[in-house]
């Protein structure tokens, strides 16, 4: 983790020298780029993996609670759940095991050829080059992805509720509009942004210390994605635990 | 000598780990040479160039680029260096998912404040000097090694740089192809003075290439000299490593001095 952080230093720090020279922090093509393919190129598995977490949800809940009566609860469940935890939650899996390794192999193969050391060579910094778009585009594109992603929970589970307890939509939807609470969309938003720049800041650093050819860059992306959705996971804990402490 | 040396590499000491790379190498680099340093597969040769590039730090020792201690450098006047200084590598490291007219636009965009036609008339005049024009639109991997390492030399040529480094630049082309490479580096450097340091063990490429010689052997600089200094050396190991026979004292103690990849 130091090592990482390191990483981030340096990176604020190529990319502070270049604005001071009074130049564009990186290229923006290089940031359009990279949010094309992390945030729209994402959207297709957050949904269908969320989609399908909520309608699973709702289904398993909605049948313990039926024996309690207690079915209409299930759309406040769902969105407590997705809008605190599990949307960042899950995204930050979906985009550690689809981004992160994207950006391990790509910047590791780069390492192996050299063409890390040439850009390098040239002054140019790729750190500011190749690491800093992609940290923007990871960290700011995980809060959309969250939202969606409890968009899509919250679709599924309407469905399966109003398939298996007989909730209609409207109903469903009015339950969370009422269970909504501007805190958890808060922490739940800064979460995914936090996730998302740990995502990158591992990924990009396994990639750039990449050793060993070809089967090093594959160690790598493997590491890249156990590390990262680690990471996340334990965050979230430590992050959950902080939170219960402060709100106490 | 009373001119100041463009390059002092001043009692470099490197070790990785428990291997000592370079054991007190001391060379200087006049400006206008074209020094090729000769050695074993793995002796260290590179590394002396990286170490010029501040992309390496000695264990002890200084490297000077003229009166500037390069290890001393702040980021930022690192980088202002670099961009003075051309790379040519061993296998080019041309970015693959650029075309050659985007690897070559590349450091005058990011580091000059050239406009655009200024850089797409630098582009093919850099391209025409190496006999690639044409090639603009083309991918790295369209490209043949000879015609990739000339591209990599128009690339190293985009900033005008005082200094060019040349890692094993004929190091797997084809007799011809070496020399078109070999007369690339010497018409460059008479054309536009500028100062080269090539590592190489091919031995016809470095006779044909230097004006001066140096051989490192064991982590340190055991001969400096012309080239016809080299070819009549009395140093068993020179003579050894110039003619390439196997009887002599060189034993085959590689050094495994390449930074790990």
């Amino acid at each position: 983790m130091g090592s990482v952080f390191w990483l981030f230093l340096n990176t604020i720090e190529e990319v502070s020298d270049n604005v001071r020279r009074g130049r564009l922090p990186f290229r923006l093509s290089m940031l359009f780029a990279q949010t094309d393919r992390t945030g729209v190129g994402s959207i297709p598995l957050v949904l269908m993996v969320s989609f399908f977490l909520g309608l699973t949800m709702a289904l398993l809940t909605g049948y313990q609670l039926q024996k309690f009566g207690t079915e209409r609860l299930v759309p406040s469940l769902i969105t407590i759940a997705f809008t605190r935890e599990l949307g960042a939650l899950l995204t930050g899996i979906v985009l550690a095991a689809r981004i992160g390794a994207a950006y391990t192999a790509e910047l590791g193969t780069m390492q192996v050829s050299e063409e890390i050391e040439a850009i390098e060579a040239m002054g140019i910094g790729p750190l500011r080059f190749l690491v800093a778009p992609r940290l923007v585009a990871i960290s700011s594109l995980m809060p959309c992805l969250s939202v969606i992603s409890c968009l899509a929970a919250f679709i599924g589970s309407s469905l399966i509720s109003w398939a298996t307890l007989n909730l209609v939509p409207a109903a469903y939807f009015d339950a969370v509009m009422t269970s909504l609470i501007v805190g958890d969309i808060v922490i739940g938003l800064f979460k995914a942004m936090f996730f998302g720049l740990l995502i990158g800041l591992i990924a990009c650093y396994q990639g750039l210390t990449v050793t060993g050819g070809a089967e090093g860059v594959g160690r790598a992306t493997t590491d890249s994605v156990v590390i990262a959705i680690t990471s996340v996971i334990g965050f979230d804990t430590l992050f959950n635990i902080m939170v219960t402490k402060i709100t106490e | 000598m009373s001119e100041t040396p463009l390059i002092h590499l001043e009692d470099i000491v490197l070790r990785f780990g428990d291997k000592t790379v370079l054991d007190g190498v001391d060379l200087r680099v006049m400006p206008r040479d074209r020094l090729v340093i000769l050695g074993q597969s793995g002796g260290g040769k590179s590394t002396m160039l990286r170490l010029i590039l501040g992309i390496l730090r000695p264990t002890s020792g200084r490297v000077f680029y003229r009166h500037l201690q390069v290890q001393r450098l702040r980021r930022s006047k690192l980088n202002l260096l670099r961009s003075r200084i051309g790379m040519v590598y061993q296998y080019s490291a041309l970015i693959s998912s650029m075309t050659v007219r985007e690897n070559l636009a590349l450091q005058v965009e990011e580091l000059g404040r050239k406009s655009r036609s200024e850089i797409e008339a630098l582009i093919e005049e850099n391209l025409a000097m190496v006999g690639m024009s044409g090639t603009e639109d083309k991918m790295p991997s369209e490209l043949s090694g000879g015609m990739r390492k000339r591209v990599s030399l128009a690339r190293a040529l985009m900033m005008r740089p005082e200094l060019i480094l040349f890692d094993e630049p004929s190091a797997g082309l084809d007799p011809v192809m070496s020399s078109v490479i070999d007369e690339l580096i010497i018409g460059l450097s008479e054309k536009t003075n500028t100062t080269s340091v090539i590592v190489t063990h091919e031995m016809d490429s470095a006779f044909r290439i230097a004006t001066r010689m140096a051989m490192l052997y064991q982590g340190k600089i055991i001969e400096e000299g012309s080239a016809d200094e080299f070819r009549n050396s009395t140093n068993p190991i020179v003579h050894q490593f110039v003619t390439g026979t196997t009887e002599g004292p060189i034993m085959e103690t590689p050094l495994n001095a390449d930074s790990p990849k």
